[in-house]
């Protein structure tokens, strides 16, 4: 995609284009800045004199906001134009929030596409609850107070920007990613340490060090619900551990950029993935779930550490969570948004669950109910996903599943792989049950 | 807008648009079509399916790159670039040290993260400094990291719980002195404190759980610390709060943004819909939260009872080792001697099984036999027999412990108590309360009488005794009817009129005797005009007969009928009164002459049975008759009423004695002073007389000194000799407003009879 089409100010919030001087520089601007060779547009969100010098903090169109980064004056390409913010930006805003305070505009409940007879509208998938339009501010924090872990809005021009540059982990040097709410006397610092066991964070390598000489905590506190040769899982009550939940949510928002950390994490049950050295469990990676979700969803955050992506962890969470969902006897879906990341993993797991079960099946026949039940997806991911496979096809008058010699190579090479799996008998986990007044929470 | 697509091959229509979940599907592979009937596949043009990615992130070009190159996954190199987490830190293996043991079980872990973390400050490189510079200067023993760290954290802890706005005057914060003082106060739920509690309880020293760092420096306790280092390390605590402008030494979250838009506040507290309050729902959660207080009570008991049983499995198993070295020992000792006897002291015996408790005693009896033999490997059976009784009564606490619970759930009244005040509240039973707020009671009447005791050096207190004072009192009203019935028990009663008080030092003497105080013993007080001398008649009811004491209410009359019936009559001192029965019968007659007669008789016969039994009537019904004790009317229990009327009646007595007596001394002071100088007068007036008649008259000179002088003796005593003190009371004449004359003599008989 070339990024001179939209030189023309293609988007309504676009103003003027000019060829501007450093001075004339402000935020919100965008400009043409030279990325691993490669001229990229990109918006200034951030403008600081450190040391007598500009540096700008920058967010590349069309790239994620964690390629964000902080650049010096000779990367930005003044032989192009800049185009600048139009200065009424905030008025045209306002109305659509009057809007969207209207009863219509309420969120979708994920089932929603499915009919009482269990029709479904296959041009109509609206799979992922999403909001059709913008959500105010207000109804996003109602929303949030009773449900789900994850905002559609960033809150402020504040949180634009990452604030932490280095985090120390285990023996880790991991770059974050995005703004979290760590205390903001701690932005100050080049590292911040953060204990590989409680999460706990500092500023100060000498605190760390006091903190490591005291500390005995070696696992996730909390219950150990699932142990192979390769990894445990431990549960964890979000209302039982505040500060053990609060750090994993703090360390989350450095990579996860939809997480909204607002209200605290009672409502919320994290299972943690682990793995075992001399030293102890080290958290790998984790899920969050809502205690009991009104939307059905069986997953509300999840996050391999970036020290262990990328080496199929994820995939192993994803599979667990529908574990429990099984347990629970209940189908279950992500909450949304989803991140890119988010999406790939869960879309591969989809779609390797889907035609496992399908090349395995003993019979020539299914229904989309029985791949729900079996999988514990919901029937929309199924529909979804077998959409995106294009699986779903009309033969002679009637639905039928085309599975493809591509399809079924593809499965071939998946047996070979020998990929690691949950065990379900080692699952020792009944669903736990909360009483009404343990879930006041969410009144 | 149902508009169906076109499918792209065919170029027919692809009609269905809907699905069914619960519609067989039939699942074809390719290898089973042939090519012909691939033709036939149709399948709806693929729309833009949503993807569930927030819309602004959706297009962005690495995700759609790979969501373009294969509908499934990113089996191609492509994939989503992201910062580095590759790099590794080095000095990791510095901070991580210890080894972790895996139990063979999943763990199971309730604990906070703070309960596994130590002292939760953790000195930074500032407080290196300070204590680095501190330990050099400072000649006294060294101040220790960790002893460090614990003033710091209870200066921290002390402050924010005292000082929570501090933040807005840092330079107010709270002085040393007041710090210490506040953390002496001991705070019974502080880690530090429970650990202590429970090694006192438990008598385990030391005391360390599986969360403690293992090698756990002995921290000087931190009053003690304070007292060596408080000044300068305060000092330099508050250096660094100031500089913090009031908030908290180190760095932490914000939770409270009252700014939706305050980015750095996070966590924040959802406020959930308040429970309406019933009454029902208050009983219950009161009743909840009693029964949990006896579960955990129970449990705590439980728990402890393991872990004292643990603790003697310990010991027995040290002990059976020590055996096992000594007979060790005995082994080679008797190698190196040639002893050649049996072994059978050298071999482990079989645990013989405990006794059940019954026949313990017998046991005992056989000891001394085989006690020779036996008595190394003794000392584990008594250890077991000690570890079984244990366990029985781990399983007998609850029980019995659960049956008085119920007991007391049962009468546990209803009590209210603010929703606030419900989770820091011990729960006690009513009864409890109650009793202890009675003994309360009691204790400050006691010691308020203590008190009393010390203030009244030099007086004699009256109240001390029972019988004493004794109160000469007189009906007021002259309305009342019937004296008898006046509740003699309040002398603070508007009926009566007390007139003088009497006092006898010995009177225990003589009600033991049984007999009349001598008058000389009596000590008479009174602020009016004394009347006669009041002197308190005192009976025993087994030996003297005539004896004057107030009527009773009734009397009662036991005679036996026919066939033995035993009828109990009442009589009462007054007429029956009127009351229908009457008027129907004088109804009847009048109107015939001729059952007169018949009636009458029956009349007679009617009211003779009836006779005995109305306590009411007097002559006039309407006048209004003393009721019950009137304190008994708000149905005070007698207990409280007893202490409540006792302090009150012992305090007004004593307030109203001790003032006349106080009274009665100051006036007798003034006049006794008044008539030394009246006497010193006459007797310079007598001496300027005797001056100036001297030479003229000498022999009545003589005489007129001796008069003045017995007229000033005569005087003087007053009242506190008693003998004048009689005599000066038979002079005056008997005033009494009694409308009856037995009345009088009768309260007073009353009075003294209450009182013995």
């Amino acid at each position: 995609m070339t990024t001179g089409d939209k030189k023309d100010g293609l988007l309504s919030n676009e103003g003027e284009s000019k060829i501007a001087t450093v001075d004339e520089l402000i935020i919100g601007c965008k400009c043409f800045v030279e990325r691993d060779g490669e001229q990229r547009q990109a918006e200034l969100l951030s403008i600081v004199t450190k040391k007598g010098r500009k540096v700008f903090y920058v967010h590349y169109v069309e790239f994620n906001k964690r390629l964000d980064e902080w650049i010096e004056l000779p990367r930005i390409n003044f032989a192009k134009p800049v185009i600048f913010p139009k200065p009424e930006v905030k008025k045209e805003k306002a109305p659509p929030k009057q809007k969207s305070t209207n009863k219509k505009q309420k969120v979708q409940l994920i089932n929603s596409t499915v009919q009482e007879d269990g029709l479904m509208d296959l041009d109509n998938l609206n799979v992922q609850g999403l909001p059709n339009d913008d959500i105010s501010r207000e109804d996003e924090i109602e929303k949030l107070r009773t449900s789900g872990s994850m905002a559609q809005t960033t809150s402020s021009e504040v949180s634009k920007v990452r604030n932490l540059t280095k985090v120390i982990m285990g023996n880790h040097e991991i770059e974050p990613w995005y703004f979290s709410p760590y205390p903001i006397e701690l932005t100050e610092e080049d590292v911040i340490y953060i204990d590989d066991f409680s999460l706990n964070f500092f500023g100060s390598k000498r605190q760390f060090e006091r903190f490591r000489s005291k500390c005995t905590l070696r696992h996730p506190p909390g219950n150990e619900i699932y142990r192979d040769d390769y990894i445990s899982f431990f549960e964890i009550d979000g209302r039982k551990q505040r500060t053990w939940c609060r750090n994993i949510c703090l360390f989350t928002k450095l990579f996860l950029d939809h997480k909204t950390l607002y209200y605290d994490v009672d409502p919320f049950l994290f299972y943690c993935m682990t793995r075992r050295d001399e030293q102890g469990h080290h958290l790998v990676g984790y899920f969050s779930k809502e205690k009991e979700s009104a939307e059905g969803y069986n997953l509300a955050c999840i996050l391999t550490l970036p020290q262990y992506q990328r080496m199929g962890y994820g995939r192993l969470l994803i599979e667990f969570s529908y574990e429990l969902s099984k347990k629970e006897g209940k189908v279950g879906s992500p909450e949304k948004p989803l991140s890119d990341l988010g999406l790939l993993s869960y879309r591969a797991y989809w779609s390797d669950t889907i035609i496992k079960l399908l090349i395995e099946n003993e019979n020539d026949y299914i229904t989309i109910d029985e791949i729900s039940s079996r999988t514990s997806m919901t029937t929309t991911d199924i529909l979804h996903t077998s959409q995106t496979l294009s699986i779903l096809k009309y033969f002679k008058g009637q639905h039928v599943i085309y599975l493809t010699d591509q399809i079924v190579e593809q499965y071939e090479k998946l047996k070979l792989k020998k990929r690691r799996s949950i065990d379900a008998n080692l699952l020792i986990w009944k669903p736990p049950v909360f009483t009404a007044a343990q879930l006041r929470f969410g009144w | 807008m149902v508009a169906p697509t076109l499918s792209g091959s065919a170029g027919s229509r692809f009609r269905q648009r809907k699905i069914s979940t619960k519609q067989t599907l039939q699942i074809l592979k390719q290898s089973q079509l042939s090519d012909i009937d691939n033709e036939d596949l149709q399948q709806r043009d693929i729309q833009e399916i949503e993807t569930g990615v927030d819309k602004n992130e959706e297009d962005e070009e690495h995700l759609q790159k790979i969501l373009k190159n294969s509908g499934i996954t990113s089996t191609s190199n492509s994939y989503i670039p992201t910062p580095d987490a590759s790099k590794v830190w080095d000095e990791a293996a510095k901070f991580y040290t210890g080894k972790f043991v895996e139990p063979e079980s999943y763990i199971k872990s309730s604990c906070q993260v703070e309960d596994y973390s130590g002292c939760l400050y953790n000195m930074d490189e500032e407080d290196d400094k300070f204590l680095e510079t501190f330990n050099k200067s400072n000649k006294k023993e060294k101040l220790t990291d960790d002893e460090f760290e614990s003033i710091m954290f209870n200066f921290e802890k002390y402050i924010t719980e005292k000082q929570p706005f501090l933040i807005t005057d840092p330079s107010q914060i709270l002085p040393l002195d007041e710090i210490k003082e506040g953390l002496k106060s001991v705070d019974k739920l502080s880690v530090e404190n429970v650990t202590k509690t429970l090694s006192d309880e438990l008598k385990i020293h030391p005391f360390i759980t599986m969360f403690d760092p293992k090698v756990s420096e002995n921290i000087r306790p931190i009053s003690e610390l304070l007292r060596l280092y408080g000044n300068e390390v305060y000092e330099f605590y508050k250096k660094r709060k100031i500089l913090r402008n009031g908030k908290s030494v180190h760095p932490t979250l914000k939770f409270n943004g009252d700014d939706d838009s305050d980015a750095y506040a996070c966590f924040r507290q959802r406020q959930f819909r308040q429970q309406r309050k019933t009454r029902r729902a208050d009983t219950q959660s009161s009743e909840k939260l009693i029964k949990l207080y006896q579960e955990l009570k129970a449990t705590k008991e439980l728990t402890f009872l393991v872990a004292e049983r643990e603790q003697k499995r310990l010991e027995a198993i040290q002990v059976e080792r020590e055996i096992f070295e000594l007979r060790c020992k005995v082994k080679v000792m008797k190698r190196e001697l040639g002893i050649t006897d049996s072994d059978e002291d050298l071999v482990a015996h079989k645990k013989k099984k405990p006794v059940p408790p019954p026949p313990q005693p017998q046991e005992v009896k056989e000891e001394p036999t085989k006690k020779e033999k036996k008595g190394l490997s003794k000392v584990g059976n008594n250890v077991n027999t000690q570890d079984k009784s244990n366990s029985k009564t781990t399983t007998n606490g609850p029980v019995e412990d659960s049956a008085g619970s119920d007991q007391s759930q049962q009468f546990q009244p209803y009590v209210k108590l603010p929703p606030s005040k419900i989770p820091d509240l011990e729960l006690e039973s009513v009864q409890r309360l109650l009793q202890n707020k009675e003994l309360s009671v009691k204790r400050y009447v006691e010691e308020k009488l203590k008190k009393r005791k010390q203030t009244d050096l030099g007086f004699t207190n009256f109240t001390d005794e029972t019988n004493n004072p004794y109160f000469e009192i007189f009906l007021q009203n002259q309305n009342v009817l019937d004296a008898s019935h006046i509740p003699y028990s309040s002398i603070s009663s508007s009926f009566f009129d007390v007139q003088s008080y009497g006092y006898i030092p010995d009177i225990d003497k003589y009600i033991e005797k049984g007999t009349t105080a001598n008058e000389n013993d009596i000590l008479l007080f009174s602020n009016r005009e004394i009347t006669k001398k009041c002197q308190p008649e005192s009976y025993n009811p087994l030996y003297s007969e005539n004896v004057l004491t107030s009527d009773s209410l009734y009397t009662l009359r036991k005679r036996i009928g026919r066939y033995g019936q035993v009828f109990i009559d009442r009589k009462a001192m007054v007429k029956k009164p009127y009351n229908g029965i009457n008027e129907f019968l004088n109804l009847g007659e009048d109107s015939d002459i001729d059952q007169d007669i018949e009636s009458i008789e029956e009349k007679e016969r009617f009211e003779d049975r009836w006779k005995y039994d109305s306590d009411l009537g007097l002559q006039d019904i309407d006048a209004e008759l003393f009721s019950d004790d009137p304190s008994k009317l708000n149905s005070i229990s007698n207990e409280t009423q007893v202490i409540r009327f006792g302090g009150m009646l012992l305090s007004k007595a004593y307030d109203t004695l001790r003032e006349s007596v106080i009274n009665h001394r100051n006036s007798l002071i003034v006049q006794m002073q008044r008539m030394q100088v009246q006497a010193q007068q006459k007797q310079q007036q007598l001496q300027a007389q005797q001056a100036a008649e001297a030479l003229a008259k000498n022999d009545k000179n003589s005489a007129n000194g001796s008069a003045a002088n017995s007229r000033q003796s005569s005087q003087q005593p007053n009242s506190s000799n008693p003998s004048t003190q009689v005599k000066y009371n038979n002079q005056s004449s008997h005033v009494s407003p009694s409308p009856k004359s037995s009345s009088v003599s009768q309260v007073n008989n009353t009075q003294v009879k209450a009182e013995s």
